[in-house]
C-alpha cells in the first residue's frame, strides 16, 4: 500500500450515517407506518417494508438498518486524470466510486482508432488495457472497495482480469458493471456496435460467469436508465426492462441455472425524473411487479431474489442548459423521489450536466445535496413514507397496470425481435416527437426551455483539464503494443476466438486474453470475428492477427 | 413528403462515437413534417469521410449535425476540410446540441452557417432549412 491509497481505505466500511430518527421539531418517529387493521388487500399489494411483495421496500427498517450509497461519478482523461477526481470526491465525503470511461473505451475502441481521436478522454476515462486500469485502482483491494462501473458488458473481464492478475480470488470480487447490451443498441449504439443477438448472447455471458464465479459482484440490469433517457415513461421503463430481465432469466435457466442463483446478484438501473409522484410510484410498482415475477413466473423460493434492489441516478435529459444553477432545484427534488421510492444508491447529476463534463465543484454540491437530503430533511427516517397517500397508490397501480399491458405486447413480438425490427426505436422515437411538440405548442413548460427563459446570461463555467495526460496515455498504449509479449497475446486471441466461435462462454478467455495485454478493441474484435462480423464495426481498421 | 422543384435536400447525421442522437432524431422528423425539406437521417456513428461523401451524394443543400460530445470544434474543423475536400464546401452546415457559448465565434468563423445550440427552437430551424433552399433559386 503507498500513500495514495488511503483515502480509499477510509470508504471500505463507511456509509452514510442516519443522523437522526426524530423530527427536525423532536417528534420520535416509528421505521414505518402502517393502519391500524391491515386487511387482506394490504398483505396482497403493499406489505409491510422488507416483507413480500416489497412495494413498501426492500428492508424491514429500510434506511435505519441499511444508508444508501452516496455515489459521485469520475470520469476523464487518462486514468491518472481520473484516479485524482475519485480522491477529491472521497475527499468531499462520497462514500462510493462511480467510474464513467469515455464512450470509445464503452464501445470497445482503442485509443489509436484513426477516425476517433478528438473524443479520447474527453467525456470519460479512456480504459483500454488492464494495465490502464491497475493505473485507475492502484491499491485498491477489489476484494473490499465497491466501484461502480458505468460501462456494459466488456468492464467485468477487464477489472476481473486486474483481480485474477493480482493473485487474488474472483469469489471474493466486489463492485458493479451494467452488462445490458440490448439496450446499448437501443440507445444509439445500433445494431451495427451493437448487434441485438450477440449482444444479448454477451449479456447472458457475463452474467452466467459472474454469478458462477463472483457471487459478490453485483450486475446492474436492466440498464433501465439510458432507456429512459432514450425516450420511455415510468411505465415502459417497468416493461421494456423487466422484458430484457425475462430474457436473460429464460436463456440462463436453460444454461442450468435457478432464479435463486442470479436474481440476488442482480440490481435494477433506474432513473428519477421530475415528476416527483410518479417516480415514487414507479419504485413501488417496480419492486412489486418484479417480486411477483421471480416468485410466480421463474419460481423463486429466496426472498434475496424477490427482493429488488434499486441503483438511481438521477435523470441527465431532464436538466437544463439555461440557467443551471436551477438544476439543483430538479436534481433535489428528484434524489427525494428516489429516497421516498427506496432506492439502493443513489447518484445525483450535477447542475452542470448539460453543459460539460461536471467541475469539480459541482461534484460537492451534488454530494452536499445529498447530505442535507440525508441529516436535514429526514429522508431516511421513516420508510416508505407515501404508503397509505390514496394519490400515490392510485398512480403505483395505474404505472403498474400500463407496464403489464406493454410488457405483453413486446413478449408477443418477442423481446429480440422487438429490438431487431425496431419496434422499439419507433415507439422511444414517437415518445420524443410527442414531448417535442407539447413543448413547442406550450402545453408542456419547461422552465428555462420554452418558457422563462434568461433573456441574457453569462456562459457557463465549463470542466477543462490538461490534455497532456491523455495524449502520453495514447503514446503508451501505442508502446505496450509494440512491448508486450506477442506469443502470450496471439495465443490468448487465438483461444477466445476458439471459445467464441464454437458458442461457448468467452469470458474466461477475455480476462485471460487481457491479462497477455490484448486491448479491449482486440478482445472484442476477436468476439466479434468469431461471429462472422468485422473486426471493426467502424470498417477503418482490420483484425490484427489471422485467426484459424 | 413528396419532392417538389423547390424541395430542400437536407441531410443529418451525428460523427463519431456519440450516441445521444434523441433531439435530431426528433428534428428529422420535425422537418420532414414541415413541408418542403427531404430529409435524410444518416444516423450515428459516421465518420467526416462519410458525411462529406453523403452530402455529395445527396445533393445536399444544407447538412445538420448534432453534438452532445465535447469534440464538437475539432469534429466541426475536420468536417469542414473533408466537405471541401470533396467538393461540396459550399453547403451551408448546421449545427445542434451542447453548443457553448465560448466556441460561437470559432466556429462561425470556420464557416458554420447556423447555430442551434440550447434554447433553439424548432420554428427556427425549420426556417433556416427551408430557407437554404430559397437562397439557391
Amino acid at each position: 500500500m503507498n500513500d495514495e491509497s488511503n483515502v480509499f481505505k477510509t470508504i471500505e466500511n463507511v456509509e452514510i450515517k442516519l443522523s437522526r430518527t426524530k423530527t427536525w421539531s423532536g417528534f420520535e418517529t416509528d421505521a414505518f407506518y402502517r393502519p391500524a387493521s391491515p386487511d387482506a388487500s394490504y398483505a396482497e399489494q403493499l406489505g409491510d417494508p422488507g416483507a413480500y411483495p416489497y412495494t413498501r421496500g426492500a428492508y424491514p427498517q429500510m434506511y435505519r438498518s441499511r444508508m444508501w450509497t452516496l455515489r459521485n461519478i469520475v470520469g476523464y482523461g487518462s486514468p491518472e486524470d481520473t484516479r485524482a477526481g475519485i480522491e477529491m470526491v472521497l475527499a468531499a465525503g462520497g462514500t462510493g466510486i462511480g467510474i464513467v470511461p469515455d464512450p470509445l473505451t464503452t464501445q470497445s475502441i482503442d485509443p489509436d482508432h484513426p477516425a476517433f481521436g478528438p473524443e479520447v478522454g474527453l467525456e470519460g476515462c479512456s480504459l483500454p488495457t488492464l494495465r490502464d486500469v491497475e493505473r485507475l485502482l492502484s491499491g485498491i483491494d477489489l476484494g473490499k472497495v465497491d466501484t461502480a462501473w458505468h460501462w456494459a458488458a466488456m468492464s467485468y473481464p477487464l477489472v476481473a482480469s486486474v483481480h485474477v492478475k493480482r493473485g487474488q480470488p474472483l469469489a471474493e470480487l466486489q463492485g458493479s458493471n451494467m452488462p445490458d447490451m440490448l439496450q446499448e443498441t437501443l440507445c444509439g449504439w445500433g445494431k451495427k456496435i451493437a448487434p441485438v443477438e450477440l449482444g444479448h448472447r454477451t449479456t447472458v455471458d457475463v452474467v452466467e460467469y459472474s454469478v458462477r464465479n463472483s457471487p459478490r459482484w453485483a450486475l446492474g440490469m436492466p440498464q433501465a436508465y439510458d432507456l429512459r433517457e432514450r425516450g420511455l415513461t415510468p411505465a415502459g421503463e417497468i416493461a421494456v426492462g423487466m422484458a430484457i430481465i425475462n430474457k436473460i432469466m429464460e436463456d440462463l435457466i436453460d444454461r442450468g441455472l435457478h432464479v435463486d442463483q442470479i436474481a440476488p446478484s442482480l440490481a435494477w438501473v433506474s432513473t428519477s425524473d421530475i415528476d416527483f409522484f410518479e417516480e415514487v410510484a414507479k419504485f413501488r410498482a417496480l419492486r412489486r411487479y418484479w417480486a411477483r415475477t421471480m416468485k410466480e413466473r421463474f419460481g423463486s423460493m429466496d426472498a434475496r431474489s424477490q427482493r429488488l434492489r434499486i441503483a438511481c441516478h438521477t435523470s441527465g435529459k431532464s436538466l437544463v442548459y439555461k440557467q443551471p444553477l436551477n438544476n439543483l432545484t430538479r436534481t433535489a427534488i428528484q434524489s427525494l423521489a428516489a429516497l421516498c421510492g427506496g432506492v439502493q444508491s443513489l447518484e445525483a447529476c450535477t447542475f452542470d450536466e448539460p453543459v460539460c463534463v461536471p467541475t469539480h465543484e459541482s461534484r460537492e454540491l451534488a454530494t452536499r445535496q445529498q447530505q442535507i437530503l440525508a441529516n436535514e430533511v429526514g429522508a431516511a427516517r421513516v420508510a416508505d413514507p407515501f404508503g397509505g397517500s390514496y394519490y400515490i397508490e392510485a398512480l403505483t397501480d395505474q404505472v403498474e397496470a400500463a407496464a403489464i399491458e406493454m410488457l405483453a405486447r413486446i413478449e408477443e413480438t418477442g423481446l429480440l425481435n422487438a429490438v431487431e425490427s425496431g419496434q422499439l426505436e419507433q415507439s422511444m422515437d414517437e415518445f420524443n416527437h410527442t414531448f417535442q411538440r407539447e413543448l413547442d405548442s406550450g402545453e408542456r413548460i419547461l422552465v428555462g426551455v420554452n418558457q422563462f427563459v434568461p433573456v441574457e446570461e453569462p456562459a457557463p463555467t465549463r470542466f477543462k483539464f490538461d490534455r497532456t495526460n491523455t495524449y502520453n496515455h495514447i503514446r503508451r498504449f501505442s508502446e505496450l503494443k509494440q512491448q508486450r509479449d506477442k506469443g502470450a497475446w496471439q495465443s490468448s486471441l487465438q483461444t477466445l476466438y476458439g471459445v467464441a466461435r464454437d458458442g461457448n462462454n468467452p469470458v474466461q478467455a477475455m480476462i485471460d486474453a487481457f491479462i497477455a495485454d490484448a486491448s479491449i478493441a482486440e478482445v472484442w474484435g476477436t468476439v466479434r470475428v468469431a461471429h462472422g462480423l468485422d473486426y471493426d464495426p467502424y470498417g477503418h481498421i482490420s483484425a490484427p492477427m489471422v485467426y484459424a | 413528403m413528396s419532392a417538389t422543384p423547390n424541395t430542400v435536400r437536407c441531410v443529418l447525421g451525428m460523427l463519431g462515437t456519440d450516441v445521444h442522437s434523441k433531439g435530431i432524431r426528433t428534428i428529422a422528423r420535425m422537418l420532414d413534417e414541415a413541408g418542403g425539406i427531404d430529409v435524410t437521417y444518416l444516423g450515428e456513428h459516421n465518420s467526416v469521410e462519410g458525411m462529406a461523401e453523403a452530402v455529395a451524394q445527396q445533393q445536399a443543400q444544407i447538412v445538420g449535425i448534432s453534438f452532445s460530445s465535447a469534440a464538437y470544434v475539432e469534429y466541426t474543423r475536420l468536417l469542414i476540410e473533408a466537405m471541401k475536400k470533396r467538393g461540396v464546401g459550399h453547403v451551408p452546415l448546421m449545427l445542434g446540441g451542447m453548443i457553448h457559448p465560448d466556441d460561437v465565434e470559432e466556429l462561425k468563423e470556420m464557416g458554420v452557417a447556423g447555430l442551434f445550440g440550447a434554447g433553439s427552437t424548432t420554428e427556427e430551424i425549420i426556417a433556416f432549412v427551408q430557407a437554404a433552399g430559397v437562397s439557391k433559386i
